[in-house]
């Protein structure tokens, strides 16, 4: 397959490149300050553009964008959307500039564009929410990407030169996309546990991607990997394949699906961690990141190199979690001595915040020690809860947390047979 | 295991006996996520804990504290309120939620809900005082007295003046309306609303809520009897159970309005019987234990998600009573916990939430709002 030509290189593009090369270097607060910028264009256009550059700090800052209904219709496929320039016509993922080409034929009319662009009304935030207001629009668009044909004047010179993608590249990747719209319920609504349901809906899916070719194969099985613990739905997608006598392109669809994944577990271990401690939404990313290594490290007959490759990231993956872990315990629960973790207030409400916090944080530790725990490297982790419990059963004189709050922390770092052995002798 | 717990089947569990029912038991609001929808129970042996689903079968499982801490894990809030039911004689969830709130005043369940705690403790000698002083304005106005008539001690001169007109000792007729106070302070009057009217008032909201829900859910997942779907069949369930307890409880309710608005009879129905004049409160008390961590269970669920997730939860704390049914289709039965593979982190938050809720019960103890 050839690559398609790069975007020609209009002034307008020129000058956003010029202006994105600058946001590359800015601070956090610059790149949230131009992100709210672009979020409140009425039509986003290149200034879109200028964001490529700095999507993957945006992943790490979570700024809460507005959800218009084009972010909804491409949320299912938000997993394997990637920017054009790292995009490669073998890869399992859809390059982003198939965005302006899908919305010139789902949305023909200025009117259409505008409502693209508009903002989806309800609780975006929410998983379960999301697919109920997605899924009358995914049905939508995939049935209008499966009755509308690619207009000619696609083929010129011209406008695969400004788009960056030949009709031959892009016929194939909107086929994905209509595939992983049609499944996208299916997918997002997916049982966790090795069950019977879980069965059902993955044999659905696979069945629907193995009826669509190799890459909507490939790409469907991206999906399911990011989606499901590999441990559970690597046997049974096996099983499926050795079932429907599938091969060839289709063997080698799982191989590149399981490389990309864990090429995207990789990307984000190596992510530079904020300096902040550990908050609520970086202990769950780095828990599903235990999760998903450790999913891998458990299959068995895999190709060596994968194993050997799991077995890296996961001492990799160890690694960096302890040291985030240990940073952020010693930062405020467990300070140097002589450094109190209650402030010396008298305000019940600020005494009250501060309990709340120590609780919150000890709580992120304790799930990421049990997620270590699960990888196999608890050891280092327990001594530094029993460290830490063993401060809070004895606290330094000039410590003024009272008992019973000491007693849930210690529960937190050793366990409630612990903290009840604190409590105070009967009168 | 066998040897040490007794498993008795739903199906064998509410069978009607010609001594009545079996026992339920009590909810007890602990906060391990792994103890959600345990229940409690006391006759003449140590108190008796049934467990539903332990190991993801139908059923219930009946089991000392010792093997329950064991099998379950509690929170360090759980052991000492387990401590301190099994120093009480008798179980009610009168008396549950009374050493429940004790518990969480000390700060077990953190320091939120220490607060409401605090607040509820504050406010029941108040309550009671003015549902006693309701009832006294109720007696001098049958009497046709009027308060400002009488001497100038307005605590005891109204009810000396009663006991006067009816032939009674003071001290006895003070006595009965303390009593009476006690019994029905957990209802309290319509213009002075406790505990039950609230709880009473949060599940006629939460019931709207509930059944879109499970439209809803029928919408997305078709109502296909192939293909059930298992938490759109339980929240048909439960909502049909809420619908149905709100009509009970108004209906008791409507009886103990009756019964506060005609003190005189309730006076002389008091001395006679205490238990007996009281029994309404007590069924009422019966019949909504468990709905206050349903309700508040669902409406502290900010997401579709989080709602969903706690579907077959909630059916425990007031529906997963033994069913009738013996635990057919459509009853309450899901995954035990510690198999869904959520691992400990998710435990670790779902305590957390149990916390919340727990404050927010609490809270009913004095919310006017």
């Amino acid at each position: 397959m050839t690559p398609p030509d790069r975007p020609r290189s209009t002034p307008a593009a020129i000058h956003v490149r010029g202006l994105s090369q600058e946001l590359r270097h800015a601070s956090d607060n610059k790149i949230l300050q131009v992100t709210r910028m672009v979020d409140m264009l009425p039509e986003r256009g290149p200034a879109d553009l200028l964001l490529e550059p700095v999507r993957a700090r945006l992943a790490m800052l979570r700024p809460v964008r507005p959800m218009t209904r084009l972010r909804l219709l491409l949320t299912p496929a938000d997993p394997v959307l990637v920017p054009a320039k790292s995009w490669h016509p073998d890869a399992l993922t859809l390059p982003r500039s198939i965005i302006a080409p899908l919305v010139s034929l789902i949305a023909p009319t200025p009117e259409d564009v505008r409502g693209l662009n508009g903002q989806v009304p309800g609780d975006v935030s929410d998983g379960a929410a999301l697919t109920r207001l997605g899924a009358p629009l995914w049905a939508d668009t995939a049935r209008r990407l499966t009755e509308r044909d690619l207009p000619a004047a696609w083929s010129s010179r011209e406008w695969q030169a400004q788009h960056g993608l030949t009709v031959t590249v892009l016929a194939p990747l909107l086929r994905a996309l209509r595939l992983l719209l049609e499944q996208a319920v299916t997918l997002r609504q997916m049982p966790t546990l090795s069950d019977a349901p879980l069965e059902a809906s993955l044999a659905e899916v696979l069945a629907a991607g193995s009826a669509a070719g190799p890459l909507g194969w490939g790409v469907m099985l991206a999906m399911v990997l990011g989606t499901c613990r590999a441990e559970l739905v690597m046997p049974i997608m096996q099983r499926f394949m050795r079932d429907q006598r599938l091969a060839g392109p289709y063997a080698a669809g799982l191989e590149k699906a399981a490389k990309e994944m864990l090429d995207r577990i990789e990307d984000r271990i190596d992510a530079i961690l904020p300096e902040a401690p550990l908050d609520a939404a970086l202990a769950s990313e780095r828990i599903a990141l235990a999760e998903k290594v450790g999913g891998f490290n458990r299959l068995d007959q895999r190709p060596p190199e994968e194993q050997r490759r799991t077995s890296r990231l996961r001492l990799k993956l160890i690694e960096t979690n302890h040291a985030l872990f240990e940073r952020s315990l010693r930062a405020r629960l467990l300070p140097p001595v002589g450094t109190a973790v209650m402030p010396a207030t008298g305000d019940p409400g600020a005494r009250d915040e501060t309990v709340h916090t120590l609780e919150a944080e000890a709580q992120h530790l304790r799930g990421l020690a049990i997620a270590a725990k699960r990888l196999g490297d608890g050891e280092r982790y327990e001594r530094l809860l029993q460290e830490a419990a063993a401060r809070y059963a004895a606290p330094p004189r000039a410590e003024s947390l009272p008992l019973v709050d000491r007693m849930r922390l210690v529960e937190l770092f050793a366990g409630p047979e612990a903290a009840w052995a604190m409590r105070p002798p009967a009168p | 295991m066998s040897s040490i717990l007794t498993r008795s089947w739903a199906a064998d569990v509410p069978a009607p006996r010609p001594d009545g029912p079996a026992d339920p038991g009590v909810l007890v609001p602990f906060t391990a996520p792994q103890l959600s929808g345990v229940r409690a129970r006391r006759h003449d042996a140590p108190v008796e804990y049934l467990l539903p689903n332990l190991a993801g079968g139908r059923g219930t499982y009946v089991a000392p504290w010792p093997m329950v801490a064991e099998l379950t894990g509690p929170s360090l809030h759980d052991i000492v309120l387990a401590q301190r039911l099994a120093a009480q004689p008798l179980l009610s969830p009168a008396i549950v939620r009374e050493q429940a709130r004790l518990v969480a005043l000390e700060g077990y369940a953190g320091r939120a809900a220490a607060l409401e705690a605090a607040r509820g403790r504050d406010s029941i000698a108040a309550d009671a005082a003015t549902l006693r002083g309701g009832l006294v304005s109720v007696l001098l106005h049958r009497a046709g007295l009027d308060r400002r008539g009488l001497p100038a001690d307005p605590q005891t001169a109204p009810v000396r003046e009663i006991a006067r007109l009816i032939g009674w000792e003071p001290s006895q007729l003070d006595g009965v309306l303390g009593g009476i106070a006690d019994a029905f302070l957990s209802v309290g009057t319509a213009s002075a609303p406790r505990r039950m009217r609230r709880l009473l008032r949060l599940m006629t909201e939460v019931l709207p809520s509930m059944e879109e829900e499970q439209a809803r859910l029928s919408h997305d997942h078709g109502t296909d009897a192939a293909r059930p779907h298992l938490p759109s069949q339980l929240l048909r369930r439960l909502a049909s159970d809420l619908a149905q307890a709100i009509a009970q409880a108004n209906s008791f309710l409507s009886g103990i309005d009756r019964t506060l608005a005609d003190p005189g009879m309730l006076i002389d129905f008091f001395r006679t019987d205490a238990i007996a004049a009281a029994a309404p409160v007590a069924a009422m008390d019966n019949l909504l234990d468990g709905w206050d961590r349903v309700c508040l269970s669902w409406q502290h669920a900010g997401t579709v998600s989080e709602r969903h997730a706690l579907i077959p939860i909630m059916g425990l704390y007031a529906g997963g009573r033994p069913q009738p049914d013996g635990g057919g289709k459509g009853s309450y039965a899901p995954p035990p916990f510690l198999d869904t593979g959520q691992g400990g982190a998710a435990l670790i938050s779902m305590r957390s939430r149990n916390e919340h809720v727990r404050a927010r019960e609490l809270a009913l103890d004095h919310d006017p709002s």
